[in-house]
């Protein structure tokens, strides 16, 4: 079965056309989720609530759009509004940081070493920037959408992408260099 | 030269590598030691940037998550069967729905207004060929009339405005109680001309 054929499908509320989107999708919602609210089981409940979402609403789905682009915006979303419901609750010292930093910069991360560290790394880095430069930050630089799949997501303009990406690169740099000259001394 | 042209184009080289630094910027570079500083930073922090985005998120036991995807859809279309609706369909009988409304509103406003002017017409003939003795019209009197002009349903709100709008009118067009008297029991062509 095809991507239309799948999509079609799952319209028509076939179940099982819906698990092989899910399964096909999931683990790129869940990199994509977790990388904003930087918690693996906040990301697992977000991927939940947004294959939910997309079945109940796939109807609303337009062809023209690329699949791909309206899931990630519904991910996206429900993950935004999980990282604004945690924004208060979630600090992370810089102790706890410069360890991570460290491994990172030797090159000691492997790929599949474990999540927490992760998560340490990147709220250490887009902790303090506004939102909009966050989110543009972690859908251009980390998960290397296009620009223009950015704007659809976010619903802004290209101006915008630029600028908030401009900056929130020359935050995060001086974080990093921030962090860097901690663990030189 | 001016460092932050210099240190902003380093930004750009390092970001987004669809630039180069063309000679004089590239001889600035040799020379000043802020911006060797500002391209050696950057640089670091855009290789750490790219370990970080090399190491991704691992979802470990996927297959856990996707049954409990599916079961929650399971448990809502259980819950709620997923209805086949055909918007197409539903939006044309709404659409049918508004104008026939409109017709049937706009058809009972003519009757009404209709009605009513002919009523007028026909007391202000009664007024001009009989001289009687004017009566003021009792409150028991202008019941009487609204019995006349109520509908079989009587919870039907524009059957009530027309009924006071007419009674309203009689009060104003100081009718007679002989007037009143062959409405309601003498001339029956008139009654008929009004219903």
């Amino acid at each position: 079965m095809n991507h239309s054929q799948i999509i079609h499908q799952i319209k028509k509320g076939n179940q099982s056309a819906f698990r092989l989107l899910v399964e096909q999708y999931q683990a790129y919602a869940f990199k994509l989720a977790f990388r904003i609210v930087c918690n693996e089981e906040d990301a697992k409940d977000v991927v939940q609530e947004s294959f939910i979402k997309i079945w109940r609403n796939i109807n609303n789905y337009n062809s023209s759009t690329k699949f791909t682009t309206w899931m990630y915006k519904i991910v996206t979303n429900s993950a935004i509004d999980l990282y604004r419901k945690n924004a208060r609750q979630n600090s992370i010292s810089l102790d706890e940081s410069i360890g991570t930093v460290s491994k990172a910069q030797q090159n000691y991360i492997n790929r599949n070493q474990d999540n927490k560290e992760l998560s340490i790394l990147i709220r250490k880095m887009a902790d303090g920037l506004p939102e909009k430069q966050r989110m543009i930050f972690v859908l251009r630089d980390l998960q290397e959408m296009d620009s223009q799949e950015v704007q659809e997501i976010l619903e802004i303009s290209e101006t915008t992408v630029k600028s908030n990406l401009y900056h929130a690169r020359k935050t995060i740099k001086e974080k990093l260099l921030t962090l860097m000259a901690y663990e030189r001394r | 030269m001016d460092c932050k042209m210099i240190q902003n184009k380093i930004d750009e080289l390092i970001y987004t590598r669809g630039i180069q630094l063309d000679l004089q910027e590239q001889s600035h570079l040799e020379e000043c030691n802020d911006c060797q500083k500002y391209y050696s930073d950057t640089l670091n922090s855009a290789q750490l940037l790219h370990e970080i985005k090399q190491k991704e998120p691992v979802l470990d036991n996927p297959e856990e998550l996707t049954e409990s995807i599916l079961k929650s859809i399971q448990d809502e279309a259980q819950e709620y069967p997923k209805a086949k609706i055909n918007y197409k369909i539903i939006t044309r009988l709404l659409a049918a729905a508004v104008v026939a409304l409109m017709l049937s509103l706009g058809i009972e406003q003519y009757m009404v207004l209709n009605k009513i002017q002919r009523l007028e017409t026909r007391l202000g003939k009664v007024q001009q060929t009989h001289q009687h003795e004017k009566y003021l019209i009792s409150k028991a009197t202008i019941i009487d009339i609204s019995i006349l002009f109520k509908d079989d349903d009587p919870s039907f709100s524009l059957e009530k405005v027309s009924t006071l709008f007419i009674l309203n009118r009689i009060k104003q067009s100081n009718l007679t109680l002989y007037d009143l008297n062959r409405y309601m029991n003498e001339d029956d062509s008139l009654k008929s001309s009004l219903n």
